[in-house]
């Protein structure tokens, strides 16, 4: 089922949550809604599930304009940050609540909804945990009871808020591989918010980049990370240091040194660079780099990392450099930008 | 040492002393009087005890105390929800107001109350005159008395239901929402069963309070005997008499009756609990 989200804007009272976001999501993509909190991702969870009605704009759902439907009627498999199970069923009577409340004309009988409950269970691979109640299982096993609940119904699109934000770190790495399985398998139309960019560039197919009610990028998670499409999603996602410079005639100069970059379109006047320290190497001092000082060695992970000032020594930015390279505390350093983005100075 | 077996070991010592105060305070503010009550009783003997206990004036106000105490629980139970539940959902101007006026069976002295609601509900009253041209009479009925019960009981319910409504997660109502529940399905399927603790005990505190209601209810009540004499009355006008032992019976039945419907109660309560308690 592909999803149309159509000039979608949401006020809530006089601040603005949403301001006019299109998307479209492909039939069987997993995307990702992507942003710090306040960036209006949930909201628009929210609309497309129909648990918040937007102040203007149009939901399609395929060929259907879902705008003014019930949430009831728009029949979304939404999986909740805090599971939202009902406590007082157990996970049997959870999972087939969903097949229960239908109308008689469509209800399956009992026999029909043990089976479909015993599939599901197995699907989400707690078989023997139908007669357990809510208290009684651990986070992860809750997601995933939440999860096959959801999907009982038949959804055409399954929406997850935040669905791993509540679980410790190494459940929550298991439960995303599993998800991208689950998901290959069943090919359901996804959408799932998170602030975790990790989980966002690991899971979905698509990721949508929001700040303040605005979509700032739309691509893969390639395109995210190499080609960022704007300063806020430079910062947002992985590491980048600011680096004030002047574009004149086509060329980037820095304190006067011109730089090997092409300026990308961006007109003459003050501008902003934006570097990854995965694209800044170091070498020794020579014509041609940019002179530094090293400040700061350390070792994060796999790599080293070097914090150097350039220039005359306000700037600084990190570089990871390999083994076989000479830097040592507080002497001078030369540096190339390989690669950076570049904006105008705001 | 018998008492390891319940006495679990913490970081706050002195179980001994908390333990013994427990009891003694116990005993002598609750088990001794109500022993000296059993106590009397017998003081008279068989013949004389079935006597009163069969005096058709004696059953006519057991069963008006009690069957009007259940109702009137059983009519807060309803009302005291949707009270609770407009408290703590929405919000409206003067809601701090109405949420403290809750309390004000709690507070008001129930001489008050009773002829605060006498007043209003005598056929020249407030309310009272609009009813009495349809031949409908409130004050020195039982209605009138259902009427002074609710409002002592109502506090009870609103009180315990509301705490837990406040932490009910609305994630809940929206999955069954987004899970095709229609909102009448919601609240009874979702919503209501997640109440069920605490609404019994409500219900269980309204009722109790009911039963030993004196206060409110004989100036509304007309204390016609047989008709509209609660118990309590009963018992007064026993003591009045000088008919201590007479009294005392009453109130031993009373007592009794009391104790086996709150038991059951709690039976259920703890029931609800278990079934409906996981969280």
């Amino acid at each position: 089922m592909q999803l149309d989200i159509r000039d979608i804007a949401k006020d809530f009272g006089a601040t603005a949550a949403l301001h006019g976001v299109d998307l479209t999501i492909r039939s069987g993509e997993l995307i990702a809604l992507l942003g710090p909190s306040g960036s209006g991702k949930t909201t628009l969870l929210r609309i497309i599930a129909g648990l918040e009605f937007p102040t203007r704009g149009q939901v399609f759902f395929g060929p259907d304009d879902a705008s003014h439907r019930s949430v009831q009627e728009r029949n979304v498999g939404f999986v909740f940050q805090h599971y939202a199970l009902f406590r007082h069923m157990t996970v049997y009577d959870n999972i087939a609540f969903g097949l229960r409340v239908r109308p008689s004309a469509t209800r399956p009988g009992e026999a029909e909804i043990r089976k479909k409950v015993e599939t599901l269970l197995d699907l989400v691979q707690l078989p023997e945990y139908g007669k357990r109640f809510p208290a009684q299982l651990s986070g992860g096993q809750r997601q995933r009871i939440a999860l096959a609940r959801a999907l009982a119904i038949e959804p055409k699109v399954l929406l997850l808020d935040e669905p791993f934000g509540a679980l410790d770190a190494r459940v929550r790495k298991d439960l995303r591989r599993w998800l991208r399985e689950l998901h290959d398998r069943t090919g359901h139309t996804t959408v799932f918010v998170t602030h975790d960019q990790d989980e966002a560039m690991e899971l979905a197919d698509r990721v949508v980049v929001m700040s303040q009610g605005r979509i700032e990028q739309l691509g893969t998670p390639d395109d995210i990370y190499d080609r960022p499409a704007t300063p806020f999603v430079y910062d947002f996602i992985g590491e980048a240091f600011r680096v004030p410079v002047e574009v004149s005639g086509g060329a980037v100069l820095f304190e006067g040194n011109r730089l090997d970059l092409p300026a990308q379109g961006v007109r003459d006047g003050r501008a902003t660079l934006f570097v990854r320290p995965e694209n800044v190497s170091l070498a020794p001092p020579a014509d041609g780099l940019l002179p530094a000082q090293v400040e700061i060695l350390r070792r994060a992970g796999a790599r080293r990392r070097a914090e150097v000032a350039l220039g005359a020594g306000a700037i600084r930015i990190e570089a990871d450099y390999g083994a076989g390279v000479e830097v040592a505390l507080k002497q001078p350093v030369g540096v190339a930008i390989r690669e950076a983005g570049i904006f105008p100075a705001a | 040492m018998p008492s390891a077996t319940f006495r679990t070991p913490s970081v706050i010592p002195g179980f001994r002393l908390a333990f013994g105060f427990t009891i003694a305070y116990l005993a002598v503010i609750v088990l001794i009087p109500i022993a000296g009550l059993y106590v009397q009783t017998f003081t008279l003997d068989w013949a004389e005890l079935w006597r009163i206990l069969t005096d058709r004036r004696l059953l006519a106000a057991l069963q008006l105390s009690f069957g009007l105490s259940l109702l009137a629980a059983a009519f807060n139970v309803v009302f005291g929800l949707v009270v609770a539940w407009v408290l703590t959902r929405y919000s409206f101007p003067g809601r701090r107001i109405l949420d403290a006026a809750i309390d004000l069976p709690f507070a008001l002295p129930t001489a008050v109350a009773g002829i605060a609601l006498t007043a209003i509900y005598a056929p020249n009253g407030i309310i009272g005159q609009w009813l009495a041209p349809y031949g409908i009479r409130i004050a020195y009925t039982q209605a009138g008395i259902f009427i002074a019960l609710v409002f002592i009981g109502l506090p009870f319910i609103v009180r315990t239901v509301q705490p837990v409504l406040e932490q009910l997660d609305r994630e809940v109502e929206e999955a069954s929402a987004t899970l095709g529940a229609s909102r009448l399905r919601t609240i009874f399927q979702v919503v209501l069963p997640t109440l069920a603790p605490a609404t019994i005990t409500g219900f269980a505190l309204a009722f109790a309070r009911a039963v030993g209601e004196y206060g409110s209810v004989i100036f509304i009540a007309g204390n016609l005997p047989g008709k509209t004499e609660i118990l309590p009355l009963l018992i007064v006008i026993r003591l009045e008499e000088y008919n201590y032992a007479g009294a005392a019976a009453i109130a031993a039945i009373m007592l009794t009756l009391s104790f086996v419907i709150l038991v059951f109660v709690n039976i259920v309560h703890a029931w609800s609990q278990r079934r409906f308690g996981h969280g």
